[in-house]
């Protein structure tokens, strides 16, 4: 009796012990068919959904086709039409055949000044820079770029220009090629494009966070910037940290390298430029740069390069320039930001060049720098403040050599990225100036409008 | 000639010098076992970080607090694409304004579009908001392949997990039958969760919200719920005064009771409309990471999810 006993506690237990698992295994499986429920729902919305849109297009069809038919005829001739148009880009299928992006970029200035208008010129060293009371067409950007093949990508920039005098000009601005699979990080850029000194040079004016351009860029470099044919190479090396090494060569000749051979005829400071053939390797420009960046945090990003540009000058049969640099770049945006904004960039920029002038290399030294201070405060709006220096061992007379001093604050309105208005002022001290105690005061008003997809701006 | 072997001089030691640092920094980078992948957004990466779990590491690009059409080609993000073996993209022209910078500064040639290390998620997706005829911008940033936010319905995110499965399994084809099992416990845990989600979203079906920026027509596509009016008059372009006035008038007459709209735009005129007519504003991420319960892609849509029955509550 006992051991009976026993055996049904035990044969109750395990029932018991079976059953609790059983529970368990019928909630799973509750589970899963609430899935699978789900899941056939799901397929069976979607299907339901497919056929009616499927009947619909059914209908649809069979009342276009006899429409379809009479249209053949006007669509041909339509095709025909556009065959003889140009081809930008084209639907084929359902993807679109990207052959370039096109845009042209309108820049214009409105202002003026207590300075003359011959003085105006003298301040103002840009080339595109506002020159006249009045109004100015400062730029005119035609630009063209995509890819080429698998190997290269190719962007080109030509200017239109009225000058102060209205007299229209082109310029080929940029036109280079840049390799896009070379190994081991390397790039190769070649063609004719702005040399890769500080980080103003090789921007182009209408991405300018000013009117004009700094002091220190147009003695350096003249009124249009340093670009010339010729090619560099690029290596972004397996550093921890982003750091690029930039080796360049290019021409040293021609209104765009106005350091070094410039053009025949010109005068640099009173020294009278030579017609100097290129006979040798160092009768080229050489750059080096380096550029490094650093993430401070999340929000915060530094910058910081070194330039240095090597390369022969016409004022003597062997005279050498040479041109050293320094910029950094810092910039903070919050983590939570409305499209950019609000932002804070400040960019400084210096320069020193060591000219050997003349016969006897007379030792030409200037240097200069400036200083900005960009702060987006609202969506769509920046204030800036910039600050210009430049001095040399010249005469207080030469418009170009003389200790220089301008300050520059302004404030920029972009109703979208395509579009922006700026009001700037101008604070202008300068030797070379006998009136107004060698202050001037200058306002422009700026307004760009771009039609058309241009290339994206480097951080 | 003298000066040129000079600066060649000092070039050769400075590039001696940077050669040594890379090659150590490339070894110890050669060292990691894991498939390098970095995905343009944060959601992208949640879903690649599921679906090949031990065997990749995933990076992204935007975070989950910025709005995606708007990142800055930083270079860190070049020094990220530098050492990927596989970039995976929202696409739909979302990622436009930076995704060139950041190829091309990276001179990865292994990820560049048209390779096997270049996926664009979007592949098979059912698109909405296609544009008809012909656009241009006077109509705002229209997307001329249709709206990109497509992220936003979990089921476009089997979609996504299947390309990045299938994606994987082409680079690491022994692994082909780890991504599968992967993406099956993906897809069945999307299925576990959409009845969650679809039973709290379900008392509002056919009800409508408003929007900011129209960035929600998939999500609200899938739940059933009606989109009447976003904030922004066009796509991209800022709330104007008179636009809200009517905005204000669809709102009242619709009963309308949330404003939905992402944690990165401008709360002021969302808070104003809200003033005039007691609707609630609901401010969600996103995107994975957009807030701090947006965990993961499951609990990005879980706190939409939650957020959104929140404010539409009587």
């Amino acid at each position: 009796m006992k051991k009976f006993l026993v055996f049904l506690v035990i044969l109750f237990s395990v029932s018991y012990l079976y059953a609790e698992s059983n529970i368990d295994e019928v909630n799973l499986l509750k589970e899963e068919l609430k899935l699978l429920k789900y899941q056939f729902q799901e397929m069976k919305s979607g299907y339901e959904h497919k056929i009616s849109q499927l009947e619909a297009k059914i209908e649809q069809i069979t009342e276009k086709t006899s429409a379809t038919e009479a249209k053949v005829e006007q669509v041909s001739q339509v095709a025909q039409a556009s065959a003889q148009q140009p081809l930008y880009s084209a639907r084929t299928g359902s993807a679109t055949l990207k052959l370039m992006d096109i845009s042209f970029d309108s820049l214009f200035t409105v202002g003026g000044s207590t300075a003359s208008e011959s003085e105006i010129d003298k301040l103002q060293g840009g080339g595109h820079d506002p020159k006249k009371r009045g109004f100015t067409t400062q730029n005119l950007e035609f630009s063209l770029l995509g890819a080429v093949d698998p190997y290269f990508n190719a962007e080109s920039h030509l200017i239109f220009q009225v000058d102060k005098d209205g007299e229209s000009k082109i310029e080929v601005e940029e036109v280079f090629l840049t390799t896009q699979s070379l190994p081991y990080g390397l790039q190769i850029k070649a063609g004719h494009f702005f040399t890769e000194f500080g980080r103003l040079n090789p921007i182009h004016p209408h991405a300018w966070a000013f009117v004009d351009q700094p002091v220190i860029n147009s003695r350096m470099f003249g009124g249009d910037g340093l670009r010339t044919p010729g090619a560099r190479l690029s290596w972004l090396t397996a550093l921890p940290w982003y750091s690029e090494v930039l080796l360049g060569a290019q021409n040293a000749n021609g209104e765009t390298a106005f350091s070094f051979l410039n053009k025949p005829g010109e005068s640099f400071s009173g020294y009278t430029v030579l017609s100097r053939k290129v006979r040798k390797m160092s009768d080229l420009l050489y750059l080096t740069r380096s550029l490094n960046s650093f993430s401070l945090n999340d929000e915060t990003t530094l910058n910081l390069g070194a330039s240095a540009l090597f390369g022969p000058n016409a004022t003597g049969v062997d005279n050498r320039t040479n041109i050293y640099g320094t910029d950094i770049y810092l910039k903070w945006k919050p983590r939570i930001n409305d499209h950019g904004f609000p932002f804070v960039a400040s960019q400084t920029e210096f320069m020193k060049r060591k000219f050997e002038a003349g016969e006897l290399k007379d030792n030409l030294e200037d240097y200069g720098l400036y200083t900005q201070l960009l702060w987006g405060f609202k969506r769509g709006w920046v204030a800036g403040l910039r600050y210009d220096f430049a001095d040399g061992n010249g005469l207080s007379t030469d418009y170009l050599r003389d200790r220089r001093q301008r300050i520059s604050p302004n404030l920029t309105w972009y109703p979208t990225e395509f579009s922006k208005i700026r009001l700037q002022y101008n604070y202008d001290k300068a030797q070379h100036i006998d009136d107004n105690n060698g202050d001037e005061h200058s306002i422009w008003l700026q307004y760009e409008f771009m039609l058309g997809a241009h290339p994206k701006h480097k951080f | 000639m003298r000066i040129v072997k000079g600066i060649f001089d000092k070039c050769i030691i400075i590039f001696g010098a940077l050669f040594l640092l890379s090659c150590i920094t490339g070894v110890c980078l050669a060292a990691q076992q894991k498939l390098q992948v970095l995905t343009s957004t944060a959601d992208l990466k949640s879903i690649a970080e599921f679906i090949g779990a031990d065997k990749v590491e995933v990076a992204s690009i935007a975070v989950g607090y910025q709005d995606p059409h708007f990142v800055e080609a930083k270079p860190s993000y070049m020094l990220k694409a530098r050492n990927a073996e596989l970039f995976i993209k929202i696409g739909m022209d979302l990622e436009l304004g930076w995704e060139n910078l950041i190829l091309e500064g990276a001179r990865n040639s292994k990820i560049l579009v048209g390779t096997i290390g270049h996926l664009d998620a979007s592949s098979g997706i059912e698109k909405l908001d296609v544009p008809l005829g012909s656009v241009d911008r006077s109509m705002g940033d229209i997307h001329p392949m249709g709206n990109p936010h497509y992220w936003l319905d979990p089921l476009n995110a089997k979609i996504i997990a299947e390309n990045i499965a299938v994606r994987l399994s082409l680079i690491l084809p022994q692994a082909e039958s780890y991504f599968r099992q992967n993406l099956l416990e993906f897809n069945k845990k999307i299925d576990r969760k959409m009845i969650e989600w679809k039973a709290k979203l379900g008392p509002f079906k056919g009800q409508s919200i408003a929007i900011y920026h129209r960035s929600w027509t998939y999500f609200t596509n899938r739940f059933g719920l009606n989109v009447a009016c976003s904030l922004e008059p066009k796509p991209g372009i800022p709330p104007s005064p008179g636009h809200l006035k009517q905005v204000i008038e669809i709102i009242k007459q619709k009963g309308i009771k949330a404003i939905l709209m992402e944690v990165f735009y401008d709360e002021k005129p969302a808070r104003f409309v809200a003033g005039q007519t007691g609707a609630k504003v609901v401010i969600v991420p996103n995107s994975v990471g957009g807030t701090k319960e947006a965990q993961d892609y499951f609990s990005l849509i879980d706190t939409i999810v939650e957020r959104l029955v929140l404010g539409m509550q009587p």
